[in-house]
């Protein structure tokens, strides 16, 4: 189903961040927030996960519970060990109990495995980060929501979990929607980018990605950025 | 265990060793300087009448029940401050409602509460009364701001990956109180060993260590006045240190 917003507002006391704000984020399509520090991209994906309150406007096409977010900070349990707060959200859900294999392939896959009984303390910031993605892969949601999920992270492992992102994306077909400062990241990971401005918030370009050469996209984006 | 930590060990001992004698000698030479055993006896004399009490059966049996006294009160407004400070926490008309009345039993003289108490009570329980009633509001308060200082992101979190209640609770809400009931109870034991006593010197019960102050104080026995005063003290300080090896062993950080 897709997701669409209308006329959506939004303010922080004087701060208008959205103001009549419409955008349809078709299923079936890995979509991408690009755009400058402060514009409201945060804000966004909260309005989209509920934990901000619209001011008017609506939301359609999201069963919120059924949302995994890569929060833009990695908010992990502290006194919970690496596993645990994994485990923290995919507990019984008075469906099927959590899944060992499952979850060790995730932890493999981001590469905690031998980390997976230390503490968030104990851990660099780049591997906070990777706990805080394994913990959106292991709950399996419908919609898959990342705030600037790769920084901080090194050039290879960042391309893996890339990958993975997108070898998941082609398994279960999650509406993804993530920001990024990095166009190459957006470029490399998505099929639709939304070059945003703001605050108030506006659509500066929507750039299709598919079949086309990767650098002709870039070379279109930072145009678009340049001009004013 | 590595040469150096024993080192470090045995220069505590000795350092708290040389504090000990310093005070005590302090204690001798205002006795002197006063010279009336009345008013400050001789730390030796004291001592003796310390060491006379220890061997009767009778001094055992009562810091018993006196300590028994004190752990039922600070038992009770543990158990009861922390139900209703978690409520009051997340609830703030159930906090506005409450408040008022912490802030009036924390600014009631405590002798007011303790001369209530002693037409409501039996005399054995007017000291456990009295030790939950003055602990109570630290505990809740504590519990409340305990709650109100849990992490909304981490909620906002567990929210979003549809965590259920109870886990939220038991994963994050007790252990962000951990801290909070931990300041709360070595205070609140403090506390009551003081207020208990207090009371018991009004109540007398049969055996507690109250009673035994009240009639020195009849008999201008001050060595044993001396003597009692010194085993309250020493008992909250045992006490002090058990919990904070316990408060240890619980902290959620398990390492
Ligand atoms: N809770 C809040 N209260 C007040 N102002 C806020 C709040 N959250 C965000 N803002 C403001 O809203 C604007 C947009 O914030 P937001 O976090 O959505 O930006 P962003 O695009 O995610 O930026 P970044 O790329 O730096 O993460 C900022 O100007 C910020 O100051
Ligand atoms: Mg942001």
């Amino acid at each position: 189903m897709n997701i669409k917003i209308t006329n959506l507002s939004k303010g922080f006391g004087k701060l208008t961040i959205f103001d009549d704000f419409s955008l349809t984020l078709e299923s079936g399509s890995r979509h991408c927030l690009f755009g400058p520090s402060g514009c409201g991209k945060t804000t966004l994906l909260n309005l989209l996960a509920g934990l901000e309150t619209k001011e008017s406007g609506t939301i359609e096409g999201i069963d919120q519970r059924k949302i995994a977010y890569v929060f833009q900070e990695e908010r992990l349990i502290p006194w919970l060990t690496v596993r645990e707060n994994i485990e923290f959200v995919v507990g019984e859900k008075g469906k099927s109990a959590p899944d060992v294999a499952h979850l060790e392939a995730i932890l493999e896959l981001v590469e905690l495995t031998s980390f997976q009984n230390h503490y968030p303390s104990e851990l660099s910031g780049g591997m906070k980060q990777r706990v805080s993605l394994a913990r959106a892969f292991a709950y399996n949601g419908e919609i898959l929501v990342l705030d600037e999920p790769f920084k901080g992270l090194h050039h290879d492992l960042k391309l893996k979990l890339m990958d993975y992102v997108l070898k998941y994306w082609e398994m279960e077909r999650p509406h993804l929607i993530f920001t990024t400062h990095d166009v190459e990241e957006a470029v490399y990971l998505s099929s639709d980018i939304y070059v945003l401005e703001g605050p108030p918030v506006s659509i500066k370009a929507h750039t299709q990605v598919s079949g086309r050469e990767k650098s002709a996209v870039i070379e279109e984006i930072l145009t678009t950025m340049r001009r004013v | 265990m590595r040469a150096s930590t024993i080192t470090d060990k045995i220069m505590k001992v000795l350092r708290l060793l040389l504090i000990t004698a310093f005070w005590v000698g302090v204690w001798q030479v205002v006795h002197l300087i006063i010279g009336r055993d009345i008013y400050v006896p001789s730390a030796f004399v004291v001592f003796d009448s310390l060491q006379d009490l220890v061997q009767t059966r009778e001094f055992w049996e009562i810091v018993y029940a006196s300590m028994v006294r004190v752990l039922i009160g600070v038992m009770i407004s543990f158990l009861l401050g922390v139900s209703f400070g978690i409520i009051a926490g997340l609830n703030k008309w159930v906090y506005a409602l409450f408040n008022p009345l912490m802030v009036v039993i924390k600014s009631t003289p405590v002798i007011s509460i303790i001369i209530v108490a002693l037409v409501w009570f039996t005399s054995s329980n007017v000291p456990v009364f009295i030790s939950f009633l003055m602990c109570f509001p630290i505990i809740w308060t504590n519990t409340v701001t305990g709650i109100q200082n849990v992490d909304q992101k981490l909620l906002q979190m567990a929210k979003v990956y549809q965590v259920h209640r109870r886990d939220v609770f038991l994963k994050i809400y007790l252990p962000s109180l951990t801290p909070f009931m931990n300041a709360a109870m070595i205070t609140a034991l403090g506390l009551a060993w003081k207020v208990s006593v207090a009371a018991e010197v009004l109540s007398h019960p049969r055996k507690a260590i109250g009673s035994e102050l009240y009639t020195s104080k009849a008999y201008l026995d001050s060595p044993t006045l001396f003597a009692w005063t010194l085993v309250v003290v020493m008992l909250s300080l045992i006490f002090e240190f058990v919990l904070a090896r316990l408060v240890k062993k619980w902290s959620p950080y398990r390492r």
